[in-house]
């Protein structure tokens, strides 16, 4: 983990496995950025791109149009992971990029990652609606997993609830309003698990 | 000598062909160009920066742009990625009626684009569009450096 903070830097680094900075700032605001760990390129880690083109694995227009234009992506190579999971019928679509990335297009978002993290998964967090908020509006996460992802839960006030994983993605739809995940835990094939933290924006904003 | 005439006869056909194509590729070209001017004034979207391009995110201040309500294609952010929330950034649209569309967050792609149920860009008219750094247990004197907001300006 890196503190650090503008004006005056210092820098206290710490030897063997842990690192970390510390700099002290005119203004006082702190920056705060982790080193990501090093899995290797995102696309070789999915093994969804080499599956056999289905209807299924189409991407439909908006997906696809927005895909395109991501940078360095290979649209030519590019599927629909998951699909008609929730309310709507949410789906998730990604695409490889020339670097061994992976751009991603899901209904609460979507972008270009190089590799993935340590807990094997890309995700992005909101809600069930993409017109103006609503008090009747449901928590939704979607993104991708890598291949070494067994299963993923999340872990809510609601309790744990598993998660649809399919072809490296999954959609979280939350059962009812008010039911919001702290975490998703990831299990991987050989068992281990860990957590990523979710911070949805939208929990502690009211609704105007 | 039969096939010397067959050859300036070939010759001949060839510099006609060859003449057509050009007067072709001259007509063609006008028309692309014409036919350019016009699809650029139909579709007069242009990318505009409301925060950055080298800004620091400060937590939970919101970001937004342009001045007046108007079409927005997509609203995306660029920033330095991590593995975890500490570097989340969030996007959503302001409606001039005062609503506003649910934040969509994300600490892991770069650039981040606010996405439609489909998976398509989200888009809204009239709208401003907004970003924050956001994550849960940030303190008012946390941000995040090199941060970039961006969002268009018309529609395509």
């Amino acid at each position: 983990m890196t503190l650090r903070v503008r004006g005056l830097t210092a820098i206290l680094a710490c030897a063997g496995l842990v690192c970390g900075a510390v700099a002290v700032a005119a203004s006082g605001v702190i920056q705060r950025r982790d080193g990501p760990p090093s899995r290797g390129p995102a696309a070789r880690q999915m093994r969804a791109f080499a599956a056999p083109r289905s209807a299924a694995t189409a991407v439909p227009d908006p997906a696809r149009g927005g895909l395109a234009q991501m940078p360095g992506v290979q649209i030519e190579h590019a599927r629909q992971l998951i699909s008609g999971i929730g309310t709507q019928g949410y789906a998730v679509s990604a695409a490889p990029t020339s670097n061994g990335g992976v751009c991603t297009a899901g209904p609460v978002g979507g972008g270009c990652f190089p590799e993935f993290d340590s807990n094997g998964i890309a995700f992005s967090t909101g809600m069930d609606n993409d017109g103006p908020a609503s008090p009747t509006d449901r928590e939704l996460i979607a993104g991708v997993a890598s291949d070494d992802v067994r299963r993923i839960d999340a872990v809510t006030n609601a309790g744990k609830l598993a998660v649809p994983l399919r072809n490296n993605a999954f959609i979280y739809e939350a059962p009812a309003v008010g039911v919001w995940a702290d975490a998703l835990e990831v299990t991987f094939v050989d068992g281990s698990k860990t957590r990523a933290v979710v911070a949805n924006a939208n929990r502690v904003e009211p609704i105007p | 000598m039969a096939h010397v005439d067959l050859g300036q006869l070939t010759v001949v056909l060839q510099e006609s062909y060859d003449r057509s194509m050009k007067r072709y590729v001259v007509v063609g070209l006008v028309f692309a160009i014409l036919l350019g001017s016009g699809g650029s004034a139909a579709a007069s979207l242009s990318v505009y920066t409301y925060f950055g391009p080298s800004g620091e995110a400060v937590w939970n201040v919101i970001h937004e742009g342009p001045g007046t309500f108007g079409p927005r294609y997509w609203n995306r952010v660029y920033r330095p990625t991590g593995p975890n929330p500490l570097n989340q950034m969030c996007l959503r649209y302001h409606y001039s009626d005062g609503s506003y569309t649910p934040w969509q967050c994300d600490y892991q792609t770069n650039p981040f684009y606010a996405k439609n149920a489909s998976g398509g860009y989200l888009t809204a008219n009239p709208a401003k569009a907004q970003c924050k750094y956001y994550f849960d247990g940030g303190l008012p004197s946390e941000g995040l450096a090199n941060v970039t907001c961006q969002t268009t300006v018309g529609l395509p």
